[in-house]
C-alpha cells in the first residue's frame, strides 16, 4: 500500500502538463536546482518571480547554499573605509580572489535617510553597522546588513542602557553551525562594563549578567572586538586580553602579551581572524630586525610565534625608501589551505597597497591596488578599518 | 515472481523488470516500501507515474552505482564521474525532466543530485525572462516590483 502522502504526490505528478513546469512547481526540486547556482546567478534570478524571489530570500535557502557550497566561504575581497567620514558613502576594495575587477556593492549606504557611518563591526560576509542620524537631534542606531543581498535591518534597542551608553557592537556569525548571528553590546554603567547579547533567532537582547571594573576609554579595545573560535575577542593596550564565549554568554579571561618594560602600553598593529586563525601582531621593539605573527592556540594556552618576517628582507623588496620600521600597515593576514606555509599579508604603504607573500624560501610583493589617500599622502588604512567581504546569502 | 534477493518492479504502463534489491533499495521509497511490507519483497512494486523506458534508465543508473557501493576497487571514482556525464548527456530535455521527477518520488538522491545540477548548469547563463519561458512561469510581478528588485542587486546584471 502506498503511503498517503505518496499517493497524493502521484496525483500531483499526474496532473500537470507541461514537463518543465512540472519541476519547477515541485518547490523541493527547485530548491534543489537552485542550490547549486552561484549567488550572483541566484540574486539576478530573484526577479523570475515570486515563488522563486521567495525561495532564495529564505533564511533557510541561505543556509542550505552554504553548505551545499562551502567553497564559496571565501573572502573575496577587503573593504576599506576609514571612519569618520561623514558623508562620504564611498569606499576602496582589495581584490583577493576571482576574476572581477568590479567592486562588489555602489557604496556602503544601506540605511536610508540623512545618516552615516559611524562604526563598523563584521563577521563572515554580515556588517553591524553603527549609525549617525543628523535629524533635529543627533541619534544612533545599530543595523545589521548583509552587503550581498542589500538587505538590512535595525537591531532593537537594550531595555537599559540609554544608547549614549553603548561601547560598541560586535557581530558573530558562524554560517557552519547556524543560520542564525549574535552580537554582543559592551556597554556602561556607573562605574562597571556590562555586556549583553542579541540573537537573531529569538530577535531579543538579554543581559549577560557579568560586569568588569571600568577603565580609561583605551585600556580594552572593545571597538575592536574580533569573532574566532565561538567568542568574541578583544585585546588591550595596557591589561588582560578578554573574551566573551557567546555559545555561553559568558566572560573569560585569554592569555595577554608580554608588555615591553620600557614601555608604557602595547602598540598593536594587528588583531584579526582569516580562515579559522586568529592573529596578532604588535611593535615590539623599534630597531627589531623582525616582527612576529602570533596566533592564538584553540584551547586558549597561548600565542605562539606562528611567523617571524625579517624587515630586512621585506625593505629589500619594497619599492619605496623606508627610513625606518613600521612605516607601512597590516591590513589582512591569511594563508591558503594549500600552501600552509605561504603566508600572504596586505600591506599599505604610503604610495601603494601590495600583497605580500612570505614564505621561508621566498619574499614577493605584489601590488594590489591604488587606495584613498588625503592631499597629504598620509596612509588612512588600519586592520580596523579593513573588513573580509564574503559573499552571502544570509537573512539579516 | 522474482527469485529470493531480486526485486520485480512494475512500470506505470505495464513493464516489469527484475532487479537486485540492493539495485532497487537506491530507491529510499522502495526500501521503505520493502522494510514495512513483506509483501513487497516477494510480490511486485508498482511504480506509478514512472513509464517503462524512464523506469530502464533508472534502472541502469542504480546498477552502476549499487555495484560502485558495494566495491570499490571495481568502479574507481573516475568511472562513475565519467558514467554520470555521459548518463545525463545522453538525456533528452523530456526524458531529463521525467527523471528528474521520477527520482525525486522514488527519492534517488544522487541521482536527483546529477540531474539537478544539469539543470543548473543548463539555466546558469540565462536571464530572468528566459528562464521565465524555459518553465512556463508567469512573470507575477508589477513592473515597480521588478524595478525595485532589481535596483537591490544593480551589479548583478
Amino acid at each position: 500500500m502506498l503511503s498517503a502522502k505518496s499517493t497524493r504526490l502521484f496525483c500531483d505528478l499526474q496532473k500537470c502538463g507541461s514537463r518543465s513546469e512540472e519541476i519547477t512547481n515541485n518547490e523541493d526540486v527547485l530548491q534543489e536546482i537552485l542550490v547549486k547556482l552561484p549567488i550572483k546567478v541566484l540574486l539576478s534570478f530573484k526577479c523570475v518571480s515570486k515563488q522563486w524571489l521567495s525561495i532564495i530570500s529564505s533564511l533557510q535557502f541561505g543556509y542550505l547554499h552554504f553548505c551545499s557550497n562551502p567553497s564559496t566561504n571565501v573572502v573575496y575581497g577587503l573593504v576599506l573605509y576609514q571612519l569618520p567620514r561623514p558623508h562620504h558613502p564611498e569606499y576602496d576594495f582589495i581584490f583577493l580572489s576571482g576574476e572581477s575587477n568590479v567592486n562588489p556593492f555602489r557604496s556602503l549606504t544601506f540605511v536610508d535617510g540623512n545618516s552615516d557611518i559611524h562604526r563598523i563591526s563584521s563577521c563572515k560576509g554580515l556588517l553591524c553597522l553603527c549609525i549617525v542620524r543628523y535629524e533635529s537631534v543627533r541619534s544612533y542606531e545599530y543595523h545589521i546588513c548583509n552587503p550581498t543581498t542589500n538587505k538590512s535591518i535595525k537591531l532593537p534597542n537594550l531595555e537599559r542602557p540609554p544608547v549614549s551608553g553603548i561601547l560598541s557592537m560586535t557581530i558573530a556569525f558562524d554560517p557552519h553551525r547556524s543560520p542564525f548571528y549574535k552580537v554582543v553590546c559592551v556597554w556602561s554603567v556607573g562605574m562597571l562594563y556590562r555586556f549583553s547579547t542579541y540573537s537573531s533567532e529569538t530577535k531579543i537582547w538579554s543581559d549577560a549578567g557579568t560586569s568588569l571594573e571600568m577603565r580609561n576609554s583605551d585600556y580594552y579595545l572593545f571597538r575592536r572586538g574580533v569573532f574566532w573560535n565561538s567568542s568574541v575577542h578583544w585585546v588591550s593596550k595596557l591589561g588582560p586580553f578578554l573574551r566573551f564565549d557567546m555559545d555561553k554568554e559568558c566572560l573569560e579571561m585569554m592569555p595577554a602579551t608580554q608588555i615591553q618594560k620600557d614601555r608604557a602600553t602595547r602598540r598593536i598593529r594587528y588583531f584579526g581572524e582569516s580562515h579559522g586563525h586568529l592573529h596578532l601582531i604588535e611593535i615590539r621593539k623599534h630597531e627589531a630586525r623582525f616582527f612576529d605573527i602570533l596566533e592564538m592556540k584553540r584551547d586558549y594556552s597561548e600565542w605562539f610565534v606562528r611567523y617571524r618576517v625579517d624587515f630586512g628582507r621585506l625593505y629589500g623588496i619594497l619599492p619605496e625608501n623606508m627610513a625606518y620600521p613600521w612605516k607601512f600597515y597590516v591590513l589582512y593576514i591569511f594563508h591558503l589551505e594549500n600552501e600552509k606555509d605561504i603566508f600572504r599579508l596586505v600591506l599599505s604603504t604610503a604610495v601603494s597597497t601590495y600583497l605580500f607573500l612570505v614564505s621561508d624560501n621566498s619574499y614577493i610583493l605584489e601590488k594590489v591596488g591604488h587606495l584613498y589617500h588625503d592631499v597629504k599622502g598620509k596612509i588612512h588604512y588600519k586592520w580596523y578599518y579593513c573588513h573580509q567581504h564574503i559573499m552571502t546569502l544570509a537573512a539579516v | 515472481m522474482a527469485s529470493k534477493g531480486n526485486l520485480t518492479l512494475k512500470s506505470c504502463n505495464g513493464k516489469e523488470f527484475i532487479v537486485e534489491e540492493k539495485v532497487a533499495v537506491m530507491s529510499t521509497t522502495i526500501k521503505n516500501m520493502v522494510d514495512v511490507d513483506d509483501s513487497f519483497a516477494q510480490g511486485v512494486i508498482p511504480i506509478i507515474g514512472v513509464d517503462g523506458k524512464i523506469l530502464a534508465k533508472l534502472i541502469e543508473y542504480c546498477k552502476e552505482h549499487a555495484e560502485a557501493d558495494e566495491d570499490e576497487e571495481v568502479k574507481s571514482e573516475e568511472y562513475l564521474k565519467k558514467f554520470d556525464e555521459k548518463f545525463v548527456d545522453e538525456l533528452n530535455l523530456n526524458d531529463l525532466y521525467d527523471l528528474l521527477k521520477a527520482s525525486n518520488y522514488l527519492e534517488i538522491t544522487k541521482l536527483l543530485n546529477l540531474l539537478c545540477q544539469k539543470v543548473a548548469s543548463m539555466i546558469k547563463g540565462k536571464k530572468p525572462e528566459e528562464i521565465r519561458r524555459i518553465f512556463n512561469i508567469k512573470n507575477d510581478f508589477t513592473p515597480e516590483e521588478e524595478e525595485e528588485i532589481n535596483r537591490q542587486n544593480p551589479w548583478a546584471f
